[in-house]
């Protein structure tokens, strides 16, 4: 499995990574980036079977990454899980309008990755 | 809501103590006279706007011993000023951005958005209130006896 992390602090990519190591029982292959435009790089270049972003991000921000991967032909469909200091109920419910599968609030642990990811497993069957 | 009306003491307790539970497995208790800041040691010193709903601001200062000591707790190593000062302040920074966002969160309705923007980090060799913010609100904590302040102020 592929994980593109995007977050412009390391120390969040870092911290998002190890809770995704304990959360997931497979072998994963993280890439990483510290805004939307080297996701977006990333995704055309390398592929990902999740995205995990950050809304605020200098360059491009992860609601322009969600529009972006929502238009694009070769990446509607992607899971996205956003992880954002500002995931409240109002900011989720439009996320989740925008593309975003998941949207959890920072701080979060491994127990909280892993619920995100059992919604977007559930996603997928539907 | 006007974030200047409110009073923030409670949600930032909560705030701090969810961000640092969670994110170096630290426990933040309130500070008191003896957790008082060394005035002879550097100070991390951040800040990050909050645009909605009220132009806010909220800070952290934190001496450099404890910044070690949290950023060795989150990236699950021992830091040094000397070669991991540019991951303290990121680790800082990070921290700060999810402080606001998790306060804001505690302080506000679950139906009222907020936004906020980037956060920025910088050593100073001792901590001023009245050079660096004129009319901030401090709020004294500690973590293992370490005293550090969140501050917060709204205009």
């Amino acid at each position: 499995m592929n994980i593109l992390i995007a977050d412009d602090s390391g120390t969040a990519r870092m911290f998002i990574k190890q809770c995704l190591e304990i959360s997931l029982e497979e072998d994963v292959a993280f890439l990483e980036a510290s805004n939307g435009q080297e996701a977006l790089q990333l995704l055309k270049n390398a592929g990902a079977d999740l995205v995990v972003t950050d809304l605020n991000m200098p360059v491009l921000d992860g609601r322009e990454l969600i529009r972006r991967i929502g238009a694009s032909p070769k990446l509607h469909g992607l899971p996205i899980m956003v992880i954002t200091s500002s995931g409240n109920e109002a900011r989720k419910q439009e996320l989740l309008e925008l593309g975003a599968w998941v949207v959890l609030r920072k701080p979060v642990n491994p127990m909280v990755i892993a619920e995100g990811l059992e919604t977007i497993t559930a996603k997928k069957g539907d | 809501m006007d974030l200047a009306s409110i009073n923030v003491q409670e949600g930032m307790s909560e705030a701090i103590g969810e961000v640092l539970e969670n994110m170096a497995f630290m426990e933040a208790l309130p500070g008191g006279e003896e957790n008082a800041l060394d005035p002879d040691e550097p100070v991390f010193y951040t800040r990050l706007p909050i645009y909605k709903p009220t132009p806010s601001t909220v800070g952290l200062v934190v001496p450099q011993g404890l910044a070690l000591s949290l950023a060795g707790a989150l990236m699950m190593k021992e830091c040094t000023m000397d070669e991991d000062e540019f991951e303290v302040l990121d680790v800082l920074s990070e921290l700060t951005n999810t402080l606001a966002g998790s306060l804001l969160t505690h302080l506000l309705p679950e139906l009222d958005s907020f936004e906020l923007g980037l956060p920025e980090c910088r050593v100073i060799g001792n901590w001023d209130t009245k050079r660096e913010w004129s009319d901030c609100q401090e709020f004294l904590y500690q973590v293992d006896e370490q005293g550090f302040y969140c501050l917060w102020r709204s205009h």
